[in-house]
């Protein structure tokens, strides 16, 4: 009879780092330092590897204190209507805002009565950019946050309609959407 | 070699003056005020001096490791080592940095090169770390496991022979290939398969995954996660393990 302890056995002798990239590639990875091909490698493996993962969510550095961030606007560039960011079928309006070279692509597909998703992309150069911290908030409510994975996506939902502040902090860059209005009018 | 004036400069002054200056100067570059980064610059070329392999510029080497431990501490990730980053941390981050220097030639070209490099050191060396950590722990839950097993042997002495062949596990290479193989195509829920993991790779308990979870401001189940959950997904995957025909092939195999 297979028993719990047994699968626990080999779950725990199963995972290993042989086939993960180095700490340096890793790193670099995380910190959004390797060149586009090396990017895409690494961020194809860490899809995939619960301890990648983890490792990245964990040793990236916390922000930089207030007063050593740069601190960057970013601006709307035209929206233009796209397939959803992940390549769903619905054709939603991305709206793209771009601080010097950081790149946040926005969608906000059909909203549930008046319960919002916003699904977002952290770039930098063209590349998605992993592990970012990005936090929305309404108006002096409470703000939400939430961390891009190993392709730069995050997502927010259970949105109610009203105009948001999105930031995005990596490494001592702070990059802030100062305004998103979320409406049926919009 | 051409150099700059800004260089010549740079090159003639004491060590302690350029200590002054590259203080000052690393200061406006961190707030995004114009500054001279030559003095920081010339700080690192000397500190990295060799001859025979060996540092020549004890004072500059000395000098640099005052100015950038600060930065180091600040990339030490809290998350990592919510118990403040000792000193021995800061001292492995310099010793792979040196032995880097050792093994090829560095040269940075700007000071955004040179602590970026010293960035990146400092998170690779923060992820060997946690991987070590993790390793460890996984032999001590299977050394556990295992020793729970044998119903009679769970002497100390047992235990540390054990320990001290960790190449001794119960599962060959490719039953062990084969699992995580089988376990990634019945685990479709990338959210599940990730909490297993966690769970038995790091050796996480339940209420620390769903501690990280909301943090990362992951849902589960459309809800903050919370242990009782986190525990109930992995009962659930364990069962799903457990009647798989293939893994209990594995299994009663071994």
């Amino acid at each position: 009879m297979i028993t719990q302890r047994k699968i626990e056995q080999i779950a725990i002798a199963s995972l290993d780092d042989e086939l993960c990239p180095s700490s340096e590639d890793l790193a670099s990875f995380i910190l959004g330092d390797l060149d586009g091909p090396a990017q895409l490698r690494v961020a194809a493996h860490v899809r995939g590897c619960p301890l990648c993962q983890q490792l990245a969510a964990i040793c990236a550095p916390q922000p930089a204190p207030d007063s050593a961030l740069r601190h960057l606007v970013a601006s709307l560039t035209a929206p233009i209507a796209a397939v959803g960011l992940r390549g769903d079928d619905e054709r939603d309006t991305l709206r793209r805002y771009v601080a010097a070279d950081i790149t946040v692509e926005l969608t906000v597909p059909p909203p549930d009565g008046d319960s919002w998703q916003l699904v977002g992309q952290v770039l930098r150069s063209g590349m998605g950019l992993p592990f970012s911290a990005v936090q929305i908030q309404a108006g002096r409510r409470r703000p939400r946050t939430s961390r891009c994975d190993a392709d730069g996506f995050f997502s927010f939902t259970g949105l109610r309609a009203g105009a948001y502040r999105v930031v995005v902090e990596h490494g001592q860059v702070r990059v802030e959407i100062t305004s998103l209005i979320l409406s049926h009018d919009d | 070699m051409q150099h700059s004036q800004g260089e010549h400069a740079a090159r003639e002054l004491t060590i302690g003056a350029l200590a002054d200056a590259c203080l000052r100067e690393t200061a406006r570059w961190r707030y995004n005020e114009a500054s001279d980064t030559q003095f920081c610059l010339e700080i690192f070329r000397r500190a990295l001096l060799r001859s025979d392999a060996v540092f020549v510029d004890e004072p500059a080497r000395e000098t640099l490791v005052t100015i950038y431990t600060s930065h180091i501490r600040a990339n030490i990730s809290r998350k990592a080592f919510p118990h403040a980053p000792g000193d021995d941390m800061v001292q492995q981050v310099w010793l792979r940095f040196w032995q880097a220097a050792t093994n090829g030639s560095l040269e940075f070209r700007s000071l955004e090169a040179a602590l970026g490099y010293l960035r990146m050191v400092t998170v690779s060396t923060v992820i060997e770390a946690r991987k070590l950590e993790w390793r460890h722990q996984r032999e001590l839950a299977l050394v556990d496991l295992t020793a729970g097993e044998e119903a009679g042997d769970q002497s100390p002495l047992a235990m540390s022979a054990l320990r001290a062949n960790p190449a001794d596990e119960p599962f060959n290479a490719l039953q062990r290939a084969r699992f995580r193989e089988r376990c990634r195509e019945l685990i479709q829920d990338p959210l599940s398969y990730r909490i297993f993991w966690l769970r038995y790779s790091m050796g996480l308990p339940p209420r620390e995954i769903a501690r990280q979870l909301a943090d990362s401001g992951t849902r589960l189940r459309d809800r903050t996660p919370t242990p009782r959950a986190v525990s109930d997904l992995i009962d659930q995957v364990m069962k799903q393990l457990a009647a798989d025909l293939e893994i209990r092939d594995l299994l009663q195999s071994d």
